[in-house]
Parts: structure tokens; C-alpha cells; sequence
């Protein structure tokens, strides 16, 4: 069995939001045509399974850009999987978090449970939805859509029990580190941070 | 930092009726036993319309309630609110047959054993359910909630809203509410007191989130807080003084008010100054 994995270069990342739309395209297509239906409310409430923040900072003339990405950590040891009440929110073999849509109930427990923001409730197909790293284009043997739209190669997937994968070269070198340690979630998103540049 | 929205005022309903029915319904059974039968029966079924009437307006929360049976089917026995779901529906049933006869006469109405077992179950039960409203909250990753001080608050404002509704049903009934029990509010009150104002205290050397949402309360929230400390703690208190001096109905309906106020006041700012820090 795989265990799944992402990097996220911050390094790369030009903020072009290409990862946020082939997500969209490929996983909410039909959830956004209807929002875009509704109107301009609806796109403004539009929850994205993936999104970038852009971070600005210094002083002119020395400033810079950051660009971060939410996205579900695929946790090992994932808090709204151990709340949820019905056992719709589940780890495959592989270590990716999924949602059993028909068992969910809509009481939202996961999404305060998660210490990333990583889940919502979707109105659309009345369930909570967050990032599935493409489980059926992995069915496929394809990477998830981020990362084969990715123009710049930031995001990065792979096996991290596999030591030959690049993932797991990168989280072995040390470069890339996974966020909110503290919460004991153990994830397997791992970022890089920008190096300072002047 | 982001503040929650995923629980709005229907949770903070459902806390707030469910915790003071479950609390009614145990002072009713303990009452029970001392003696007093046919009014304590109908202060406990007051206890169990109130649990119930928490439950509809939680349903009405879900976003899939069809879906709800699920939490029966396929329970996930680590989850506290799989707890909760089986807490709250055996509290209703042992406590609601404990509480029917005092609608309807049923069978074992006059059987003390069947009577004493039911509403002992239901106490267990109900304490359960007590305890679970703040635990739920609890076991998040919102901050302010992660402490051992929310499941005992909970407990706190449970218990005295508790007492306030069965004094409410003891002035409906026209009959007198015990001395004991109003200082007992009192003593729940005073650690309820206590504890709300720790969340102030601890807030410096806690994290970004516990801080963030002290401010909240302390700003956006103000208002609530100040409500909290005046209509939920002082106010009740001072009525409960004047009330020594020159006792009366009127000032017994309005402690019983004020104690209801204090844990619906308690955990509308608990529930709406959660928030979280996002990595992003």
C-alpha cells in the first residue's frame, strides 16, 4: 500500500490560482456552474476544496510575496475522522481522508475539529467536501489535477514510503516541513518556505 | 485567524435546553426520593420536554438529518458526539418513562421500584448528557473551547438554569421550591463565576487563538460578556440576597429567569468567540 503524500514548493509558487481552477474543473464542476446560476452571492459563498492566501510583506522598497495553500493534510492521525458520528469521515489503506457523502449528516463536528480549515459544507450535494488528492484520478494511476496543472511544478505527490519518490527526498532532506506539528495530526502536506531573498 | 460559523445559535439553543432539562430532571428524581411524588414526576417531564425540545432544534441544525439514523447504523464509538446521540436518547427513555405518568397513567405508575430504577437510569443518564454538552465543544481544535474549563462550565450553568426551570415549574404548580435548592443555584452560580472569568485570566500565556478569542469576547462580543456578568452572575446573586430579606414569588420567578439567562448567556459567548488559527 502507497502512503500518500504532497510538497508544496512556496519557492515555485506564482499565486496563479491554475491549481485552485483544475480543482474546480475537476472535482465541483457541476456545483459551480450552479453558483454561477445563483449569481454573484453564491460565487462570493463558493467554498474551494483548495486555495492560495497571498501573504505581502516588508516595507517599499523592500518588500515581497508569499502565496500559501489550504489544502486537506490527508493527516495520519486525522481529528475529523475520530469525531465524526457516523463513520462518514475515513481513512483508506492508502492514508487519504475521504467522505462518505451518503452517512454524512451535515452536523459539522470534522469542520471544527480540523485544525486547518481544510473542510465545508457543500449545499449543493448536501455533504462536507474538502480535497480527495483526486482519489479517482489515482484509481487511474494519473496525479491528482493540481499537480499536473501546476505550471511551475510546486506541488509535488508521491509515495512517502517509496525512498526513490521525490516526495519522500524532499521530506527527507529536511526542506520540506508539514504546519501545525503541535496539533499531534501528523500530515502528509509538507511545505517549503520561501527562502529570504533581498 | 478565523472565526467559526459552522455552529451558530441553533448549537447554543440545543445546549442550553438540553442541559437545564437533564439538570431539572435529575433535582426532580432527587427530590422524588425525599418524598414529594406527584409534583416531582411533573418537574421531571418539564426536564424531558425541554431535552426534547433542545433535540428538534438541533435536527433543525443538521444539514442531512434523514441522514441521522446513521449515527445508530454505523457508529463511531471514538466520537463524543456518537456519545452524546446515545446519552441524549437513553436519557429520554428511561427519564421519560419516569416522567410519563405525570401525563398519563401508565402501568407501573405505582410501582416505586419500577419508578426509583427508571429515574435513576435517567439521572445517569442525564448527567451524561450534562457533562457531554461541554465535552462536544471540547474535543475541537478551537482553543478556547480545548480546556477542561468548558465541560465543567457547561456543568456549572447546567445545573443552575436546571433550578431555575424547576423552580419555574414549582411556581406553575404552586408549590414551594426548596431552600436548599435556590442556595445550591447560588454556590453554581459563584463557580460559574469562577470559571468563565479563568478563560480572562489564563488568556496571556495562552495561544494566538485562546487570545484572539478573549478579544473577541472583550470587543464584538462585549455585549454578551457584559450581559453574562450582569443578568447571569451579579443579577442573580443580588436577587437572591434581596430575596433572603423579604421573600416573594415574584423575585423566585425572576432568579429562576436570570439562572436560565446565565447558561444561555454562557454558552452563546462560549459557542460564538470560538475561533482558530489558520496556517495560511
Amino acid at each position: 500500500m502507497a502512503r500518500y503524500g504532497m510538497v508544496i514548493d512556496l519557492n515555485k509558487c506564482v499565486g496563479c490560482g491554475a491549481c485552485v481552477m483544475a480543482c474546480i474543473t475537476e472535482n465541483r464542476r457541476e456545483q459551480a456552474l450552479k453558483a454561477i446560476e445563483e449569481g454573484l452571492q453564491a460565487l462570493e459563498n463558493f467554498k474551494k476544496r483548495t486555495y492560495i492566501v497571498t501573504h505581502i510583506f516588508g516595507t517599499y522598497p523592500n518588500v515581497g510575496v508569499v502565496y500559501t495553500h489550504m489544502i486537506c493534510q490527508h493527516c495520519e492521525n486525522p481529528p475529523c475522522v475520530s469525531v465524526c458520528p457516523t463513520g462518514a469521515s475515513y481513512k483508506t489503506k492508502d492514508g487519504i481522508v475521504l467522505v462518505n457523502k451518503e452517512k454524512c449528516i451535515g452536523c459539522e463536528y470534522c469542520v471544527q475539529a480540523c485544525p486547518y480549515g481544510a473542510r465545508f459544507w457543500d449545499p449543493y450535494i448536501r455533504s462536507i467536501d474538502k480535497c480527495t488528492f483526486c482519489a479517482h484520478r489515482l484509481a487511474k494511476g494519473e496525479e491528482p489535477a493540481c499537480v499536473t496543472t501546476c505550471p511551475t511544478g510546486a506541488r509535488t505527490f508521491g509515495d512517502l514510503d517509496d525512498p526513490s519518490s521525490t516526495v519522500s527526498k524532499l521530506v527527507a532532506s529536511g526542506a520540506a516541513v508539514a504546519l501545525k506539528k503541535e496539533e499531534g495530526t501528523r500530515p502528509k502536506v509538507f511545505y517549503i518556505f520561501p527562502m529570504r531573498r533581498r | 485567524m478565523e472565526v467559526q460559523h459552522a455552529w451558530d445559535i441553533r448549537i447554543v439553543l440545543d445546549l442550553t435546553f438540553g442541559g437545564m432539562g437533564v439538570a431539572a430532571f435529575i433535582i426532580a428524581f432527587l427530590y422524588y426520593l425525599r418524598g414529594e411524588k406527584e409534583f416531582n414526576v411533573r418537574a421531571a417531564l418539564v426536564g424531558m420536554v425541554s431535552l426534547l425540545i433542545g433535540l428538534l432544534i438541533l435536527v433543525t441544525h443538521l444539514g442531512k438529518p434523514e441522514a441521522a439514523l446513521y449515527t445508530l447504523l454505523t457508529p463511531n464509538l471514538g466520537s463524543v458526539m456518537t456519545w452524546g446521540v446515545f446519552f441524549n436518547i437513553l436519557a429520554l427513555v428511561f427519564g421519560g418513562l419516569f416522567a410519563l405518568p405525570g401525563l398519563v397513567k401508565l402501568p407501573y405508575t405505582g410501582n416505586e421500584k419500577v419508578m426509583r430504577l427508571l429515574g435513576t437510569l435517567g439521572s445517569v443518564f442525564s448527567f451524561l448528557v450534562m457533562a457531554y454538552t461541554g465535552t462536544l465543544l471540547a474535543r475541537t481544535s478551537i482553543h478556547l473551547w480545548r480546556t477542561p474549563a468548558t465541560p465543567l462550565l457547561f456543568i456549572l450553568v447546567a445545573l443552575s438554569s436546571g433550578v431555575g426551570l424547576y423552580a419555574l415549574a414549582a411556581v406553575a404548580f404552586k408549590k414551594e421550591v426548596p431552600r436548599e435548592l435556590i442556595d445550591f443555584s447560588m454556590i453554581t452560580t459563584f463557580l460559574a463565576l469562577v470559571t468563565t472569568t479563568s478563560y480572562f485570566a489564563i488568556a496571556d500565556i495562552s495561544t494566538e487563538a485562546f487570545r484572539y478569542s478573549v478579544h473577541l469576547m472583550l470587543s464584538e462580543l462585549l455585549g454578551a460578556t457584559a450581559a453574562l456578568y450582569l443578568l447571569g452572575f451579579i443579577a442573580p446573586l443580588a436577587v437572591y440576597l434581596y430575596n433572603r430579606k423579604k421573600p416573594s414569588r415574584t423575585n423566585l420567578i425572576v432568579l429562576a429567569v436570570l439562572l436560565i439567562l446565565q447558561s444561555l448567556l454562557a454558552r452563546f459567548l462560549i459557542v460564538y468567540a470560538g475561533a482558530i488559527e489558520l496556517p495560511w
